[in-house]
């Protein structure tokens, strides 16, 4: 829990997964002048690092997952502009979409979310990303970390088709490369020679700052 | 046996000749490669279709057929096409349309947006959904004559979740419960009204389709389950086993923590046991003796991506841990879908057929 007083109350908000309190209270921090990034790294992130424990004991299911993330968006909502106007260099950049064909994207929105609220700076492409897309973005945005996810198993060739993608424009050695979603599996990723394979977005994040802290 | 009597045998915890086969659904693209024939789900071919797909089942040797009224893409599913090839369907699901036939769109997301949008929603009528029901019923009935006749509805959890996107009926269930009963509570109306119609009609079995969970465990707290989603599960399973029909539920997941209650009202099948998520033969040691087991053919992995031999495998995997004793019957672990490939449905079959047959001592 963090010592701060303000930051203990966005701690307690998302806890509580209590959006207006959350809101209410991550702009008046930003409006006393704390900065954007220490909102999120010592009241949002902490908070969620809690939920995210309890997800993953057991005590709490995949709705209250949902509900912390919802509450988090409505901080990181909050302090869009002040992020903006601070030109602090995140730990990490993430480009995350699901693979071509592939339109169910709860999965990529939580990890996108709980990524962002992590500190990451996220570049969600959406649903239904070609390799070739996934390939020209990584040039032009310089992620640490490409994401994908996928529930269909007939989508599956396309982590394939996007890390080859990824190799052909020069850009495979500079990234590390996770995947997840319901047709993703470990097996897959030590095929493809992928970095990572997680099988929620909790665990994912987890494992995206071990890569980057 | 016949397929009926093979069929009702294992749904009484009894041994039959054989493990009895099912499938929720047989997409299109296989249903034309078993049969050589097109179905176009529209009002003027629908018998047509539902021959086609019976003789589809009883090709493959499956030993059930199940209807779902007033569901999936027939023409009156798509109600209001938003773009191109991307339409609302009746239940205020988004499904953007394949470059093929099949059974389902894929979901993209609910179109409900608050409580407003539902205000103005017209639900379906379910007098439509039996009126559509009763013009096939000689053929429903012809079809019974041969495969044990199941009738599906989805439950209001699911539809729930389609109609305002899962993450925001998920999170009505916390923050606003009062909607998220509102709309269980108009979909379990309609839902009776169906099954009673499939009572009336003679059907078998009822199908409880409601999704409950996810691989690893329920997608709400068990205890909010309880008091928000178990009651319509429960009171829906009790009123058709109290009519002397079997009621079969269906939801994808790891069911673990809340077995017990979905049993409670008399349950007599489970489906379809997912096998990234559940051990069938841990569930038939702590159920076995109470419910027939439907499914956990891993029909996401191994019949998708795996070689025919690996189909084999994984159904004699299923046999060997749930078929002893009786009570159960293979199935993939969802449906078969289309992007199973038909050598891997027919293996799949075909394995069933040959090591699913029970010696004469009941072993």
């Amino acid at each position: 829990m963090p010592s701060d007083e303000v930051l203990t109350e966005i701690y307690n908000a998302i806890i509580d997964f209590d959006s207006d309190r959350a809101r209410h209270t991550a702009e008046k921090a930003a409006q006393s002048g704390m900065s954007a990034y220490k909102v999120v790294m010592d009241g949002l992130s902490p908070a969620l690092e809690e939920i995210g424990k309890k997800y993953e004991s057991g005590e709490y299911f995949l709705s209250e997952l949902l509900l912390a993330a919802d509450t988090a968006k409505s901080v990181l909502d909050a302090l869009k502009p002040h992020f903006q106007a601070e030109s602090r260099r995140k730990p990490g950049r993430v480009l995350i979409g699901t693979v071509e064909g592939d339109l169910h994207d709860i999965g990529k929105n939580l990890f996108s979310t709980l990524a962002a609220a992590s500190g990451y700076e996220v570049i969600d492409l959406g649903t239904d990303v070609s390799p070739r897309t996934f390939a020209q973005k990584t040039l032009q945005a310089k992620p640490d970390v490409v994401a994908m996810s996928s529930l269909l198993s007939t989508t599956v060739p396309k982590f394939r088709e996007t890390v080859e993608e990824l190799r052909k424009q020069g850009v495979r050695e500079r990234v590390e490369i996770i995947i997840g979603g319901a047709a993703a599996t470990q097996q897959i990723a030590n095929e493809y020679g992928i970095e990572g394979y997680e099988r929620d977005a909790v665990a994912g994040v987890k494992r995206v700052t071990k890569w980057l802290r | 046996m016949t397929e009926r009597e093979r069929a009702m045998a294992a749904l009484d915890l009894k041994i039959p000749d054989r493990v009895p086969i099912f499938d929720i659904a047989v997409d299109y693209p296989i249903v034309k490669a078993i049969t050589g024939k097109e179905i176009a789900l529209t009002a003027q071919t629908i018998e047509n279709d539902l021959k086609v797909m019976a003789e589809c089942n009883s090709k493959l040797g499956l030993d059930f057929f199940v209807y779902y009224p007033g569901y999936g893409i027939s023409e009156s599913g798509k109600v209001n096409y938003i773009k191109e090839k991307t339409y609302i369907d009746s239940w205020g699901a988004i499904r953007k349309e394949l470059d093929f036939p099949a059974y389902e769109h894929l979901y993209i997301g609910g179109s409900i947006k608050n409580e407003e949008d539902y205000a103005n929603f017209h639900f379906p009528d379910p007098q439509k959904a039996i009126d559509a029901l009763l013009d096939v019923e000689r053929t429903l009935k012809e079809i019974q004559e041969h495969l044990l006749l199941v009738g599906g509805v989805v439950g209001g959890f699911t539809t729930g979740m389609e109609m305002r996107g899962v993450a925001n009926f998920l999170i009505d269930c916390h923050r606003n419960p009062q909607f998220a009963k509102r709309i269980m509570d108009t979909v379990y109306s309609f839902n009776i009204e169906i099954a009673k119609a499939f009572a009336d009609i003679g059907v078998d079995v009822v199908l409880y389709d409601d999704d409950y969970a996810d691989l690893k465990g329920p997608l709400l707290a068990p205890k909010i389950w309880r008091d928000l989603v178990k009651p319509y599960q429960n009171s829906f399973v009790k009123e058709f086993r109290k009519r002397g029909l079997w009621a079969i539920e269906h939801s994808d997941g790891n069911l673990n923590l809340i077995l017990d209650d979905l049993i409670e009202p008399g349950l007599s099948g489970l489906h379809p046991i997912e096998p990234l998520a559940m051990k069938i033969g841990e569930v038939k040691k702590r159920y076995g003796s109470r419910i027939c087991l439907i499914g956990n053919v891993d029909c996401g992995n191994t019949m998708t991506l795996g070689t025919e031999e690996d189909v084999r495998r994984d159904v004699r995997r299923c046999i060997d841990e749930a078929s002893a004793g009786g009570g159960h019957i293979l199935s993939a672990s969802n449906s078969l879908h289309w992007q199973i490939p038909v050598r891997n449905v027919l293996a799949m079959a075909d394995e069933a057929k040959r090591y699913g047959r029970y010696q004469k001592n009941g072993g």
